[in-house]
C-alpha cells in the first residue's frame, strides 16, 4: 500500500445501520447467554460441594445459580446468532461477555460478604483472566465451595480464552494471530470445522487437567487441593488453596509436577493435539515457536539461577529456578519464593518473561512468543534494508513468511500493550496511596506488567503474594481493568468502546481536505 | 617513511581515518583551550593539560596527513566513521582526567569522557568543587564539542543515511541539509555551527546578566546548548537558588532540545516554522503538559507547599528531562512514585529530531502512535487504505517501517540493558532507569543514581554497560550496530553518491 495514492473509502452510515446494531446486540447477547450458562453450571456444582462439606455459603451459590440461569435462559431464548457477523459485532460481543463473566464470578464473594466490593471485583477479574493475584490473604480460611468457585473461574476463563484465541480472534486477525499465519505447525488448523476444532482442543485441555490432578494426588497432595491446583495449573491461573502458594507444600515432587503441567499449558493447544492424538512427537520439535519456547524457559531459568544462587544446594536451586521460569513464562504465577525477596536481576528477568508469555494459541497470557519472533524478524529485515533500501523481503518466522498487514498488526498490538502498561503504571502510582512513596515506582510498574500479562506475582515491598490486599480501592479497580484489557487485548476494547475509525482519525491525524487524496 | 611523515604518500584511504583525525585535532584545540583557562586561573595543572593536547594534536595530525578522503563513501563507511571517531575522541578526551589526577582510574576517566562527548551528563566525579578550573572547563568542553558534531550529524548526516526514518525531518520543513555527504555538507555544517555558536554566546551573556560569574556562565552555556548537563558545581543549578538563572537555563535547554533545522530557518526570518511543524508543536505540548502534571503531582504529594515553588520545580525538571540536558535543581528521587515514573516515561522519547537532545525523539513517537492506532482502525475496516500521517503529510510505508524498526530496537536495548545493569548489582529502579537515562543521553537516573548522587552507585561492569548504551543511543543505534561491519567489510555496501 503506497500512502497517498489510493482513494479513501468512505463507508456510508445511512444504509444498514439498524441492521448492524441488531447484529451487534445479538452476538453480544448470545455470548453473554453462554457465559451465564457456564456460570450457572459451575454455581450448581459449587452449591453441591458446599452442601456436602459444610453448607456455610450455600446461599451465595444458590443466588448466583438462580440469577445466572435466569439470565442464560432469558438471553438464550430471545437471541440467535446471526448468520454473518461483522468484526465489530464479534469484538463487542467478546468485551461484553467478559464483563458479564467478571460480574457473575464476583457475585458469590459479594453475597457471602467475605470480601469488600472492590476486592470481590478484583478477585473475579483475576479469576476470569487467569491471573494469580488475590485479595484473599489466606485462602485456607475459605470454604470448599468458594475455593472451587475461584479455581473454576480460572479454569472456565481459560477455556473461554481458548475459544476466543483459537476460534474467534484468528478470524478477525486481532494482533496478527491469523489462522495459518500463526506460524506453521504449532497452530495449523486442527479441524476443518470450528466445532470440531473446539472439541479436539477441549479434549486436550480437559486431558491436561485430569492428568495434572492425578499427578498431584500421586505425589501426595490431598485430593480436594489436588483438584483445585489441577484446575488452576492447567489454566495457567495460579490461584492456590494456601497462603504460601505452592511453596507452602514444601514438596519437591509437587513442584516438579507443577513445572511439567505449567510448561504443557504454555504450549500451543493445536500443537499439543497433534502430538498427543496423532503421535507426531516430531511435530513438537519441528515447531520453531516451540523450540523458542523451550529456549526461553531454559535461558530465563539459567539467568534466574545465576542471580539467585544455589544456597540450598544445587538440585534445590535448579528446581527453584525451573519453577520460577516456568511459572513466569506460562504466566501461571505460582510462587515458591516471593519475587520481592530474590535477587533484583533474577526478578527483572522474570518480569520480562511474564511480559513475553508463552506460545500463541496456548492458555498463557503475555505478548506470546510468536509475536516476539515476528518482531525480531522485522527488526532483522530493517537492519538489512538500512543498507539495501530497495530490498524486497518478507518477514519470516521459521520457514513461513508473514504478510505485511499481519506484521503491522502484531507490532501495532505490541505498541498498544506497551502504551497500556505505561498509562496503567502511571495511573496506579498516581492514584493508589500504597504506591506513592518515593521507592514504590517498581511496585507500580511490576503490578502493571503482571496485570496486563495475566501472571500475578509482583515485586512489591516484600509481600508479593498478596499485593492486591495492600492496595486501595482505586488501585484494585485499575489493576482489574489492566488484567481485563490485557486478556482480551487492547484493540477489541478500543473498538467496543466506540473508538472506531472515524473518531480515531479525528483524534490522531488531523483530517483536512487533502489534495493528493481527493484527486 | 619520510614520505609518510611529509604526507607525500597517503596510505589510509577511508572516511573513518579522515574524520577521526579531524575529531582528534578538534579535541586537541579544546584541551589546549582548557590549558589556557588553567593558566589564567593559576596554572597548577598546566603541564598536565598541555601534554594531552599535544598528544591529540600529533595523533590527529598524523592521521590526517597519512589518510586520504575516499572518492566514494558507502553507508557502512559513513556509519563506521561516525562511530569510530566518537570512540577515539572519547578515549583521547579521557587522558586529561587521568593526567591531572581528577579521576585516577582509567575506566572512570573514560566514563566521564564518554558521558561528556555523548552529551549525557552522567558523572562519576564526586568532588567537583575541589578540581582545577582547567579540567572543569575541559569537562564542559567535551559536551560542547560533542554537541558540535551532533548538530551536523542530526541535521545532515543521519537523515541522509535514513537512520530510523530520520529523513522525515525535512517532511514538513525543508532544512539546510544537502543531498550529498560531500562537499556541500561543509557549508551546511558552517551554517549550523553559526547557529550553535550564536546560541552559546547568547546563553553566556544572559547568564552573566542574571548574575553568574564568567567561568560558570561559559561552562553552563556549553552544557545547556549541547543539552549535556555537566556543571562545575556539585549541586548543579541548585547551587544558585535563583529564579532568574533557572529561567534562562530552562529557555536555553528548550532551545537546545529543539530542532536546529527549525532554528536555522527561524534565523533566516521564518519564525512561523515552529508553529507549522507538528513535531515542534508536540514538543511544546509535552513540555507544557509535563510541567502542569508535575506541578499537580508535587502539590498532591506534598513535596512542595506553594503553587509557585511546585511550578518552578516542575518546569525546570520537565525541561531538563525532555531536552535530555540533565541539569538539576531538586533531587527528584525523593518525589512520589508517580512523578518519578512520569520523568522516566519522558526520558524515553526526550526531545526533537535534528537537535542535540537524546532519546528516541518525538518524531518517531508520533509515527509509532499513529502506526499503532491505524491497526485499530484497520481491525474494523480491514481493507481501508489509511496512511500514517505526520502533520498532514502522508508518510511512505517503508519510512514507517524504518521508524517502527528503530523504536523496537530502542525498546529492546532498554529492556536488555536494564536487565544487564540490574543483574550486575543494583536494584530494579536504579538499573532500569540507568539504562533508560544512558541510552537517551539524559544524565541523571532514578533510585540510587538520582541528580543528588553520582553514577558511582553502579558497579564498574555496570558502568561499562551504561557507557555502551550511551554510545548506542547517541549514534542513533545503527552507527554502533554497523561500526564493526565497515572493518570486516562483511556487508555489501550501497554507494551513497549514486543516489
Amino acid at each position: 500500500m503506497t500512502a497517498g495514492t489510493g482513494a479513501r473509502r468512505r463507508p456510508s452510515f445511512a444504509d444498514g445501520h439498524e441492521e448492524r446494531l441488531d447484529q451487534r446486540r445479538s452476538v453480544a447477547a448470545v455470548g453473554m447467554a453462554g457465559v451465564a450458562g457456564v456460570s450457572a453450571t459451575t454455581a450448581a456444582i459449587c452449591l453441591v460441594v458446599e452442601l456436602l462439606t459444610g453448607a456455610e455459603e450455600w446461599l451465595s451459590f444458590a443466588t448466583t445459580l438462580v440469577l445466572a440461569a435466569a439470565l442464560a435462559a432469558g438471553l438464550g431464548l430471545r437471541y440467535r446468532l446471526p448468520p454473518v457477523a461483522r468484526t465489530t459485532a464479534l469484538l463487542v460481543g467478546v468485551v461484553w461477555s467478559s464483563l458479564l463473566a467478571c460480574g457473575l464470578v464476583a457475585l458469590p464473594y459479594l453475597v457471602s460478604g467475605l470480601l469488600d466490593p472492590d476486592a470481590a471485583i478484583f478477585e473475579a477479574v483475576a479469576g476470569v483472566t487467569t491471573t494469580s493475584a488475590t485479595t484473599v490473604r489466606d485462602p485456607g480460611e475459605l470454604g470448599h465451595g468458594l475455593l472451587l468457585w475461584r479455581a473454576a473461574s480460572q479454569w472456565t476463563g481459560a477455556a473461554g480464552v481458548v475459544l476466543l484465541v483459537v476460534v474467534a480472534l484468528p478470524q478477525l486477525g486481532i494482533g496478527g494471530l491469523d489462522p495459518g499465519g500463526v506460524v506453521t505447525r504449532s497452530a495449523r488448523r486442527v479441524a476443518p470445522r470450528a466445532s470440531a476444532a473446539i472439541r479436539r482442543l477441549g479434549a486436550v485441555y480437559v486431558g491436561l487437567t485430569v492428568i495434572a490432578g492425578i499427578a498431584y494426588v500421586a505425589v501426595g497432595m490431598p485430593t480436594f487441593e489436588a483438584l483445585i491446583h489441577a484446575l488452576t495449573t492447567a489454566s495457567t491461573g495460579g490461584f492456590s488453596t494456601r497462603a504460601g502458594s505452592l511453596g507452602a507444600f514444601d514438596s519437591a515432587a509437587i513442584e516438579i509436577v507443577a513445572i511439567v503441567v505449567m510448561a504443557a499449558a504454555g504450549t500451543s493447544l493445536p500443537l499439543a493435539w497433534r502430538v498427543v492424538r496423532r503421535r507426531e512427537f516430531g511435530a513438537l520439535w519441528s515447531s520453531v515457536e516451540f523450540r523458542m519456547y523451550f529456549l526461553v524457559l531454559v535461558v530465563v531459568a539459567v539467568v534466574h539461577l545465576a542471580g539467585n544462587g544455589v544456597d540450598d544446594g544445587v538440585p534445590t536451586g535448579i528446581r527453584q529456578s525451573a519453577f520460577a521460569s516456568t511459572s513466569a513464562i506460562s504466566t501461571t504465577g505460582f510462587e515458591i519464593q516471593s519475587l520481592a525477596a530474590i535477587d533484583p536481576g533474577a526478578a527483572a528477568i522474570l518480569i520480562l518473561g511474564m511480559g513475553t508469555g508463552a506460545m500463541a494459541a496456548s492458555l498463557s497470557g503475555g505478548f506470546k512468543l510468536v509475536r516476539v519472533m515476528a518482531v525480531y524478524g522485522f527488526v532483522r529485515r530493517e537492519l538489512v534494508r538500512q543498507l539495501h533500501p530497495g530490498l524486497k523481503a518478507s518477514v519470516r518466522v521459521g520457514r513461513s513468511a508473514l504478510s505485511e498487514p499481519m506484521v503491522n498488526r502484531m507490532i501495532g498490538s505490541i505498541s498498544l500493550s506497551l502504551g497500556l502498561l505505561v498509562v496503567g503504571a502511571l495511573v496506579l502510582s498516581a492514584v493508589d496511596p500504597a504506591l506513592d512513596s518515593s521507592t514504590a515506582i517498581i511496585d507500580a510498574v511490576s503490578i502493571a506488567v503482571t496485570s496486563v500479562a495475566n501472571a500475578g506475582p509482583a515485586d512489591v515491598g516484600g509481600a508479593s503474594l498478596s499485593w492486591p490486599a495492600g492496595l486501595g480501592v482505586v488501585g484494585r479497580l485499575t489493576s482489574s481493568a489492566l488484567m481485563l484489557v490485557g486478556r482480551v487485548e487492547v484493540t477489541p476494547v478500543l473498538v467496543a468502546a466506540g473508538l472506531t475509525s472515524e473518531r480515531l482519525t479525528v483524534l490522531v491525524p488531523r483530517r483536512r481536505p487533502n489534495r493528493q487524496l481527493d484527486r | 617513511m619520510i614520505d609518510l611523515v611529509l604526507g607525500r604518500r597517503q596510505v589510509l584511504s577511508g572516511l573513518v581515518w579522515v574524520i577521526t583525525g579531524l575529531a582528534l585535532l578538534t579535541a586537541g584545540v579544546g584541551i589546549a583551550a582548557s590549558a589556557a583557562v588553567e593558566a589564567v586561573d593559576g596554572g597548577d595543572e598546566l603541564v598536565d593539560l598541555l601534554w594531552p593536547a599535544l598528544v591529540a594534536f600529533i595523533l590527529g595530525g598524523v592521521l590526517l596527513r597519512i589518510s586520504a578522503f575516499p572518492g566514494r563513501v558507502s553507508t557502512v563507511g559513513a556509519f563506521a566513521a561516525v562511530a569510530w571517531s566518537w570512540v577515539a575522541v572519547s578515549i583521547v578526551g579521557a587522558v586529561p582526567f587521568l593526567s591531572t589526577g581528577t579521576l585516577p582510574v582509567w575506566y572512570d576517566a573514560l566514563f566521564e569522557s564518554v558521558s561528556g562527548f555523548t552529551c549525557s551528563g552522567s558523572t562519576v566525579l564526586t568532588d567537583i568543587e575541589g578540581q582545577g578550573a582547567g579540567i572543569l572547563f575541559w569537562r564542559s568542553m567535551t559536551q560542547w564539542l560533542g554537541g558540535m558534531g551532533l548538530v551536523v550529524l542530526a541535521v545532515a548526516v543521519f537523515p541522509l543515511l535514513r537512520v530510523g526514518g530520520l529523513e522525515l525531518i525535512s517532511a514538513e520543513a525543508p532544512g539546510p541539509e544537502t543531498d550529498r555527504l560531500s562537499p556541500r555538507i561543509r557549508d551546511t555544517a558552517k551554517l549550523l555551527w553559526q547557529v550553535y555558536f550564536g546560541l552559546t554566546v547568547l546563553v553566556t551573556v544572559a547568564l552573566l546578566v542574571v548574575g553568574m560569574d564568567l567561568f560558570d556562565a561559559v561552562t553552563h552555556a556549553f552544557a545547556a546548548a549541547s543539552t549535556g548537563g555537566f556543571s562545575p558545581r556539585s549541586s548543579s543549578i541548585g547551587t544558585y537558588d535563583s529564579v532568574a538563572i533557572e529561567v534562562v537555563i530552562i529557555i536555553a535547554m528548550i532551545i537546545g532540545g529543539a530542532s536546529f533545522t527549525l532554528h536555522y530557518r527561524a534565523v533566516q526570518g521564518d519564525l512561523g516554522v515552529y508553529r507549522r511543524v507538528s513535531e515542534a508543536r508536540l514538543y511544546l505540548q509535552v513540555l507544557v503538559g509535563a510541567t502542569a502534571l508535575l506541578t499537580v503531582l508535587l502539590l498532591v504529594d506534598g513535596v512542595e507547599d506553594g503553587v509557585g515553588g511546585a511550578l518552578r520545580s516542575a518546569a525546570f525538571n520537565a525541561a531538563t528531562i525532555v531536552s535530555s540536558c540533565g541539569f538539576g535543581t531538586d533531587d527528584f528521587t525523593t518525589w512520589g512514585s508517580s512523578a518519578q515514573f512520569l520523568l522516566l516515561v519522558l526520558m524515553v522519547p526526550a526531545g526533537m529530531t535534528g537537535s542535540t537532545s537524546g532519546g528516541m525523539k518525538l518524531l518517531r513517537l508520533q509515527v509509532l502512535v499513529r502506526h499503532a492506532l491505524r491497526e485499530v482502525v484497520r481491525s474494523r475496516h480491514p481493507q481501508a487504505v489509511v496512511p500514517v500521517r505526520l502533520g498532514n503529510q502522508p508518510v511512505a510505508e517503508d519510512v514507517v517501517s524504518r521508524v517502527v524498526g528503530f523504536a523496537v530496537i530502542y525498546a529492546t536495548s532498554i529492556l536488555f540493558g536494564g536487565v544487564l545493569v540490574t543483574a550486575l548489582g543494583v536494584d530494579l529502579v536504579t538499573g532500569f532507569s540507568g539504562a533508560v537515562s544512558a541510552i537517551g543521553n539524559i544524565g541523571p537516573a532514578l533510585g540510587e543514581a538520582g541528580p543528588a548522587s553520582t553514577f558511582l552507585e553502579y558497579p564498574a561492569p555496570a558502568r561499562g554497560a551504561l557507557m555502551a548504551l550511551m554510545l548506542l543511543g547517541r549514534l542513533e543505534l545503527f552507527a554502533v550496530l554497523y561500526m564493526f561491519a565497515g572493518i570486516a567489510r562483511a556487508l555489501p555496501r550501497r554507494r551513497l553518491t549514486e543516489r
